[in-house]
């Protein structure tokens, strides 16, 4: 039933696609005319004078393929979101040649544009970095950053004065392995944020996995019988981590205890922590490369059960483990329930797991026509994002592949990839918005992290790109839409986390019930704006909101106005609303 | 203790007793050299052997040959204790001098044939090995002796009747298996090497030599070969077929489709090569309904080829139609209940059909095989990366 080539899992041979230039249509296929939904700001907003690096050119070792994530959180406070972009690392630093690679904190300047001050804030990390999560493990109110390298890893305690430091090793949660893309959550329901940290493979530096290297089990290097970089097939996998947070400021790691150790050492690229069956527990969902995927229930007594054949989301729709890069959950049906969104290698579709309840998920890629299209294109970062306010949500995939060696091949692929933007048809289908030429669905970049969020406190949604061996993207929503929006700020009272990770946002209004969940993780190794935002098309008042708290408790608040943000307390209601719109000097309109 | 070790002590118990039975000829024989003298030796050997002090008995009785060099039993005692100290060129040396005393000694015969097999003299091994084997023909050990001797000398047709015979008294000893199928794979290697002496250019032979490549993983080499073969006779049945299973294992779907198409002309009749092009069109995405035209016609055909049920069912279940798919399935779980895939397969269709516990039953075995699975291929990879990371 499956069709495996090196060291991936992939589908079968696919015939290429070209555009009308014979380009492969992953870095091609562009229109003339069209919606504009995003336009390309990198270079104005101040990011384009910051590069990834990984490893060289020529991916000999599949650590310098993988890339990093990108978070959005307000480090500072101050009611705009902030953009924190992973790096990777140099041979050259790595021997002390050179100065490590930095990654970067651009602050939020208010007016468009953004600062790096991320060696003032002391996270430039300079190690191998790959993933981001954003977490207030100590209920502090502060956002706390968990960043995963290939090495050990960093816990960024927000110091609430623009600087962070670094309690990884005193907080027990440092690990030294190969970690990829953390999630918080609070699994046990202490109020404190637990983390969850997947590993990928083993790797010595010392011993690169190549062809007969003692790392590399069988000849897995190699992809349609050309010479490629070893793995993650052949190489021996890396364990998972579940840190319980003892409150105190360490962590115990109970993966073992809580059944979510991964005995089998499959590549674990992403995960999150989300409450799948609606008990007030989070599930947790791992991502795994070209292994099956983990979908563990959480029993409530502080372990899992490990449901992922069951529940179908260890495999597609062929019963084929796939080469699991991103994550995304959203209800796109509006039916209260969240699908999940896979993305995968290329030769392969990207997987759409419709939420059928009770911990039930199917494979309905080609029903909902997301599968043809994405079949080119070796996907990561994912989002369900509605970026038009209609109401329902869409779907955003940031790709680009990990062998330089397409490019050499007539194999409908390419190195560099353009994002894909799905729009979709109140929860039936979706449908591609198609790639109009000079705007950010154009662009043909080497992405890997993608988080999503209002960068500028207009309803509307963007994307940053954290691409590889570049700069990243910053895709501004542009889009022309006149539709209504409102987001949502969520605190966390005394029994929940303070930053309300894991809490729920139901939102009536006319005959249209969505959900939205404030989450950590995901994606590819990168954290979303923490904010739960609704598109609410041409309606502008909202008949319900009710808000499902961690603690358990359910509250039910009314809005006054819409296309606005609220900062909503658990136990005190609205306590702020932020309108940019409606006051040029301050945009505070609080109620 | 190793099997051939068991092995050996189980002919040396044999010589033991010859040991104890030949005791009373030790008084009467070599006219007169069995002084008292050699006879405290002898006791002071069979004691030293009896605490296991072999290096002392072995001393004993080249004292004793020294005053009685035609006691014959004394050799073969001597060769013995050498063979157990896995001597084997000193064995040689005193058991070929006690049967040149007495040539009738079968056991000590067996011996001799034992350490020559030893020493790699398989030539000198055979004819002691048969005779002793002649003499008994249920001594495990000497058939298998005689066997590995005959399969050194490569005689392997020989070979197999004792390797045959010693298996049906031992079927569960998988050294000798191994052996048996080490010689039918020599056997099978030297008929097919008659073929390329016969003519390197035939079209079996350019087969035969695809196979071995293919065997090899070299698919390229057997490309190569597959179509040496069709360029011969391409309208031979059989030769479109290799060619396109070559492609089918590469999962070049288009190309397999072509020679499957092309076997079939040749044999529209070959339900493997049919079944086989049917799975390439589901593979890559081909129209459901033409695969399924392909295969209704291979069951229809050849019932018992399951893998053209379970494609049927994949076929009907992309067109949708679940209910009909379900019959077989049901067979081909019969015929392969720990086949991940028809479990979940299965499921899909009971969850198509509203039938939850049975879905939810059929996703749990399959999630049971797969987990097996994974963990034996998990266990594998990690045990050949500890043995090359300990390797120098």
């Amino acid at each position: 039933m499956s069709s495996q080539q090196g060291g991936v899992s992939t589908g079968s041979i696919h015939a290429p696609v070209h555009d009308a230039e014979h380009r492969p249509i992953t870095a091609g296929g562009f229109v003339d005319q069209g919606p504009i939904v995003f336009k390309d700001i990198s270079q104005q907003a101040g990011l384009a004078a910051w590069r990834n690096a990984g490893g060289t050119p020529a991916k000999s070792y599949i650590v310098e393929s993988l890339g990093g994530g990108v978070a959005l959180l307000d480090y500072d406070n101050d009611g705009w979101l902030d953009i924190y972009l992973i790096n990777g690392m140099t041979y050259e630093a790595m021997s002390g040649k050179a100065p490590a690679p930095h990654a970067a904190l651009f602050h939020n300047n208010h007016d468009g544009t953004f600062t790096n001050i991320a060696e003032k804030a002391g996270v430039t990390n300079d190690r191998w970095g790959v993933g981001v999560a954003v977490g207030d493990y100590d209920n502090d109110g502060w956002p706390d950053l968990y960043v995963t390298n290939i090495g050990k890893n960093r816990l960024y305690h927000n110091n609430h004065d623009g600087t962070f430091t670094d309690v990884a090793d005193k907080a027990g949660v440092a690990l030294g392995t190969w970690s990829t893309g953390a999630t918080f959550g609070d699994y046990d329901g202490d109020v404190q944020l637990d983390l969850f940290v997947p590993g990928y493979t083993k790797y010595d530096f010392d011993d690169p996995p190549t062809v007969g290297s003692k790392s590399v089990v069988s000849n897995t290097c190699r992809y349609r019988g050309v010479s490629v970089f070893c793995g993650p097939r052949g190489l021996k996998g890396e364990q998972d981590h579940l840190f319980h947070n003892n409150g105190d400021g360490t962590f115990t790691d109970v993966s073992t205890k809580a059944g979510v150790s991964d005995k089998p050492g499959y590549y674990g690229l992403v995960s999150l922590f989300v409450d799948l069956n609606e008990d007030g527990k989070p599930e947790l969902l791992v991502a795994n490369d070209s292994t099956p995927n983990y979908l563990y229930r959480n029993k409530g007594d502080g372990t899992f059960e490990d449901l992922s054949f069951e529940s179908g989301y260890a495999v597609n729709h062929d019963g084929r483990e796939t080469a699991s890069m991103g994550i995304a959950v959203g209800d796109y049906q509006n039916n209260g329930r969240l699908d999940i969104l896979n993305t995968t290698f290329s030769d392969d579709y990207k997987v759409l797991y419709r939420d059928d309840g009770d911990l039930g998920f199917v494979d309905v890629s080609y029903d909902a026509g997301v599968a043809t299209a994405t079949i080119p294109f070796l996907s990561w970062g994912d989002g369900f994002i509605d970026y038009d306010n209609d109401g329902w949500k869409d779907i955003f995939i940031a790709s680009g592949h990990v062998y330089p060696e397409v490019d050499k091949q007539d194999w409908g692929t390419s190195m560099a990839e353009r994002p894909l933007l799905f729009r979709n048809l109140r929860g039936q289908k979706f449908e591609l918005v198609p790639a109009v030429k000079g705007t950010g669905l154009a662009d043909v970049i080497s992405a890997r992290g993608a988080a999503f969020g209002d960068l500028f406190n207009d309803g509307k949604i963007d994307v940053v790109l954290n691409n590889l061996d570049s700069s990243p993207t910053l895709l501004r929503n542009v889009s022309d839409d006149h539709h209504h929006w409102v987001e949502f700020k969520l605190i966390g009272g005394p029994k929940s986390p303070r930053d309300a990770v894991g809490a729920t946002v139901f939102l009536t209004s006319g005959n249209m019930k969505q959900r939205g969940d404030v989450l950590s993780g995901g994606s590819f190794a990168s954290s979303n704006d923490p904010r739960v935002h609704f598109g609410l098309g041409d309606v502008i008042v909202v008949d319900t909101i009710e808000i499902r708290w961690p603690s358990g408790a359910q509250h039910k608040i009314s809005i006054p106005a819409v296309d606005r943000i609220y900062t909503v307390e658990e136990g005190k209601g609205i306590i702020a609303a932020f309108c940019a719109a409606c006051n040029s000097e301050t945009g505070l309109d609080t109620k | 203790m190793s099997i051939s070790a068991v092995r050996s002590c189980k002919l040396l118990f044999c010589l033991f007793l010859y040991i104890v039975t030949t005791a009373g000829a030790l008084a009467q024989s070599s006219d007169g050299e069995v002084t008292p003298q050699v006879q405290d030796l002898y006791a002071q050997a069979k004691a030293a052997q009896q605490h296991g002090d072999t290096a002392t008995a072995i001393q004993k009785y080249r004292a004793m040959l020294k005053l009685a060099p035609h006691l014959a039993p004394a050799y073969n005692n001597l060769g013995m204790l050498y063979f157990n100290q896995r001597d084997y060129a000193q064995a040689a040396k005193v058991l070929e001098q006690g049967l040149k005393l007495n040539p009738d000694m079968s056991t000590a015969s067996a011996m001799l044939g034992l350490s020559y097999l030893q020493l790699g003299n398989n030539e000198k091994a055979e004819p002691l090995l048969e005779a002793a084997a002649r003499a008994n023909a249920n001594d495990d050990t000497t058939q298998m002796a005689l066997a590995r001797t005959l399969v050194n000398l490569k005689k392997y047709d020989e070979a197999t009747p004792y390797l045959r015979s010693y298996l049906e008294r031992n079927p569960k000893d998988t050294e000798a298996w191994y052996l048996l199928g080490k010689t039918y794979l020599q056997l099978s290697q030297d008929a097919l090497g008659r073929i390329n002496q016969i003519d390197p250019n035939s079209v079996t032979a350019h087969i035969v030599a695809g196979e071995i490549d293919e065997s090899m993983r070299n698919y390229d080499g057997a490309l190569v070969e597959y179509k040496k073969a069709i360029d011969l006779a391409p309208q031979q049945p059989g030769t479109h077929e290799h060619m396109g299973s070559t492609f089918w294992v590469m999962g070049k779907w288009d190309s397999a489709q072509t020679e499957f198409k092309a076997e079939l002309a040749n044999d529209p009749n070959n339900c493997r090569a049919r079944w086989k092009l049917a799975n390439a069109m589901l593979e890559a995405n081909a129209p459901a309904q033409d695969a399924l035209t392909e295969l209704n016609r291979v069951v229809d055909q050849c019932p018992a080829l399951m893998q053209a049920r379970v494609d049927r069912a994949r076929a009907l279940v992309k067109l949708g139609k679940q209910d009909d798919a379900l019959p077989d399935l049901l067979l081909a779980v019969k015929d392969s209940p720990d086949e991940p895939s028809i479990h979940f397969l299965l499921a899909n269709i009971y969850k198509t059909q509203g039938k939850t516990a049975d879905a939810q039953q059929e996703l749990r075995t399959y999630g049971r095989l797969q987990r097996e699975a994974s963990e034996a291929v998990a266990g594998q990879a990690s045990d050949a990366i500890s043995i090359k990371s300990n390797s120098h």
